[in-house]
């Protein structure tokens, strides 16, 4: 069981080990990130944690051990992700605590939990009622005094999202550690969960003032009006565009500001070379091929990643996710697939690594194959970025007056509906030939929105995120950027080395419609899509350098003056949603699903796919010019 | 139970939207599928109410001991056997 522990360096003083537990969607993760100072993901729909993942901290000179598990509707039961859970629990040793978590809204299944856990006795417990805020404001009141005792076990309120109740359950914790684990009651016999649950209803109205149910009211207006047949689908499809224009109207100022930063400052960074006893051919390595390469990526990539990821993660922790899955769940139905996969695709619009850890949701291991194998057919946040600056440059730029945003927005969302069609199609596909499996049961829950904590969570995925992968793109750019001057900088025969490579895929290229550049390109970024476009821009410029290339214009001649049309434009956004998926995610898909078949299926399908589009294009457009 | 000819079972999908039922029982024809819903909390004696329909009218959603919203397609919800009967016997 693929357990990370997410802060290395254990010395073996006192160490105490708890583990955190309880449904889905509770605040678990949350409660571990205000607990260690780490940062999990965390979000408002049921899954988020697929895997157990470990931290610590200490708190009085006493080292802790915590455990964050993915949600779980009960303790030993055998369910996908749930596996990750009873496998945790049955290692648990005694002498640990177990913190059972509960959301205080609905506060009758955690204590069922709790009871479940409590007959199992595997250590002490206590039971954490979360969302505190939100009963105060629903007017829900809990004895937890009450509670307690009916339990035989501590209980404490708290608000997750709220400093000090942290500390108040961490020196709970601590004083009262060694009583807790020792307690553990073993005269309760085995129930049935229907007779626990009724249980729990008697004992949660003894202990809970009966709730208002004017705030459920309002919320469940706004999802009948969300799911209802003449809103529900324009409405996401609205959300979505609105997104992708702020993206794009939103990354245009930055870029083009920092794009003017960096070529401002290349010449008196190069100005100090001439000071270096260093031969010529450094200067260009490093001025041409890695600053070109790397301030490229942070002017054109960093600014739309920076604004969609944060966009997106508020849709995310308002709730909306699952109501996307229940609204398009027909179309997942008809491929043979669970609504769950349009959650994994979610992710993988911000990258197709978590996408593919996150199809741990999928009910059976081949709705989970199919979901892995079709991810990479979501652009993940480094490809958006392309399809963004060449939908701007080519589609935008046709069109008078349409460079502003909207028409680009249009292609985009049209490209990303594209995806999910052929997701659809190639789900379908496989679901009836290679992994055929009818017996799977359909269960999405869909939680209560919450209002999103707007600051926090755009500078947590700013940070945690944005940054991360932009990082990541740096580093693999750096190195590339010089391989790729150099090749494009060394000639033999009469020709740069580059470009006897390419001429080498050039047929294939031209059969796609496209070039050997291009095919070049995907090759060589196979390390990361964030590089796909430099290298590209690089190989054109060849013995020149990319200066100011960031300027969507300029980038556009060097696009025409390469014998681009709008076909190869086209063709370009096609192959960059369907092809092989990066290195990291396909390592992630062998760590997944240990099976090299599936990965050789990862790797394959989107390309086939994209070959099948391209030619499809180029056919089109030679019959629309017979035509015309 | 004291009142069995009165009450009619019958399976949930058929539970107008809004309407309260409780739940008597799975049906047998559920197989493998019973475990996941008794774990999700669809056992005997809880009070369930179809709350929204996706735009495709397929799955539905349903409001669980009054707490806690599931979605479940009509091939699941077939599966649940429901009665009008009144909470708490
Ligand atoms: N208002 C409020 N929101 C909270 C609180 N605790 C957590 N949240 C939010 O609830 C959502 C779910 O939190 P997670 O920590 O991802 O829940 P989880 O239990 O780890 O969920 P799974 O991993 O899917 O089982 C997130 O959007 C949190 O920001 C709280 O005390 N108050
Ligand atoms: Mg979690």
């Amino acid at each position: 069981m693929g357990i990370k522990l997410l802060k290395q360096k254990t010395d073996c003083r006192q160490v105490r080990r708890l583990y955190l537990l309880g449904n889905p969607n509770v605040g678990k993760s949350t409660v571990f990130n205000a607990m260690t100072g780490l940062k999990q993901h965390t979000g408002n729909w049921s899954g988020k944690t697929v895997d157990a993942a470990m931290g610590k901290y200490t708190y009085n000179g006493t080292e802790y051990i915590l455990t964050d598990l993915p949600g779980t509707h009960s303790v030993l039961s055998g369910f996908s992700e749930e596996s990750v859970v009873s496998g945790e629990m049955e290692s648990a040793a005694r002498g640990s605590v177990t913190l059972i978590l509960a959301d205080a809204s609905a506060l009758k299944r955690g204590v069922a939990l709790a009871l479940e856990f409590i007959e199992e006795a595997r250590g002490g417990a206590v039971l954490c009622i979360n969302f505190c805020d939100i009963a105060a404001e629903k007017g829900i009141e809990i004895d937890f005094r009450r509670l307690s005792a009916l339990l035989g076990i501590p209980v404490i309120g708290i608000t997750a999202k709220r400093g000090a109740d942290i500390k108040r359950l961490k020196a709970m914790i601590d004083g009262e550690f060694e009583k807790i684990a020792a307690d553990i009651s073993c005269e309760t016999e085995i129930t049935s969960p229907g007779a626990r649950l009724k249980k729990a209803d008697k004992i949660t109205e003894e202990c809970v003032s009966v709730p208002i149910r004017e705030k459920r009211g309002a919320a469940l207006k706004i999802d009948k009006i969300l799911t209802s047949a003449a809103v529900g689908i324009p409405v996401m499809i609205i959300f979505l565009g609105a997104i992708l224009w702020l993206t794009i109207r939103g990354a245009n100022y930055p870029s083009e500001l920092l794009s003017r930063l960096f070529g401002f400052l290349k010449p008196y960074i190069a100005a100090m070379f001439d000071y270096l006893p260093l031969p010529r051919f450094i200067q260009g390595i490093v001025m041409d091929g890695v600053y070109d390469t790397v301030t490229w990526i942070i002017a054109v990539m960093l600014p739309p990643m920076a604004i969609f990821f944060p966009l997106f993660t508020l849709l995310e922790d308002a709730g909306f996710l699952p109501r996307i899955a229940f609204n398009l769940d027909k179309c997942y139905a008809r491929c043979g697939m669970s609504g769950k996969q349009c959650l994994t695709q979610c992710m993988g619009l911000g990258c197709n690594a978590v996408g593919v850890c996150g199809c741990r949701i999928m009910p059976g291991e081949k709705q989970r194959a199919v979901a892995v194998i079709t991810n990479s057919f979501m652009p993940c946040n480094g490809r958006f970025a392309i399809l963004i600056s060449l939908s701007a440059i080519f589609v935008g730029g046709t069109v008078p007056g349409g460079a502003g945003g909207f028409v680009p927005m249009l292609c985009v969302l049209a490209l990303i509906c594209l995806s999910a069609a052929a997701t659809w199609a190639v789900s379908g596909i496989l679901t009836k030939t290679l992994f055929k499996d009818n017996t799977q049961t359909f269960a999405l829950e869909l939680p209560e929105y919450r209002r999103p904590e707007i600051i926090k969570t755009l500078g947590v995925s700013l940070v945690s995120r944005t940054l991360r992968i932009v990082g990541r793109a740096l580093l693999v750019s750096a190195p590339t950027g010089a391989a790729v001057w150099l090749l494009a900088n060394i000639t033999f025969g009469g020709a740069p080395i580059l470009t006897h490579i390419s001429h080498f895929f050039d047929p294939l290229g031209r059969f796609l419609g496209v070039d050997g550049f291009i095919i070049l390109a995907f090759i060589l970024s196979l390390p990361a899509n964030e590089i796909t476009l430099p290298i590209l821009i690089m190989s054109y410029t060849a013995a020149g350098s990319m200066a100011d290339a960031g300027n969507l214009e300029t980038l556009r001649r060097v696009f025409e003056a390469n014998g681009w049309t709008i076909v190869t434009a086209v063709n370009m956004m096609l192959l960059t949603l369907f092809h092989w998926p990066c290195a990291t995610t396909l390592m992630t898909i062998y760590h997944e699903t240990k099976s090299r078949c599936i990965l050789a299926l990862s790797f394959i399908t989107p390309c086939l796919v994209g070959m099948i589009l391209c030619l499809f294009v180029k056919c089109s457009s030679i019959l629309l010019k017979l035509i015309v | 139970m004291e009142t069995e000819q009165k009450n009619v079972v019958f399976p949930l999908n058929r539970l107008p939207i809004d309407a309260q039922a409780v739940i008597c029982g799975i049906s047998e024809k559920a197989g493998g599928k019973a475990e996941l819903l008794i774990n999700m909390g669809f056992v005997p004696g809880e009070r369930v109410t179809p709350v929204f329909s996706s735009p495709a009218g397929d799955p539905t959603a349903y409001l669980l001991g009054g707490c806690f919203t599931v979605a479940l397609r009509h091939a699941e919800a077939e599966n649940i056997l429901v009665t009008e009967e009144r909470y708490g016997n």
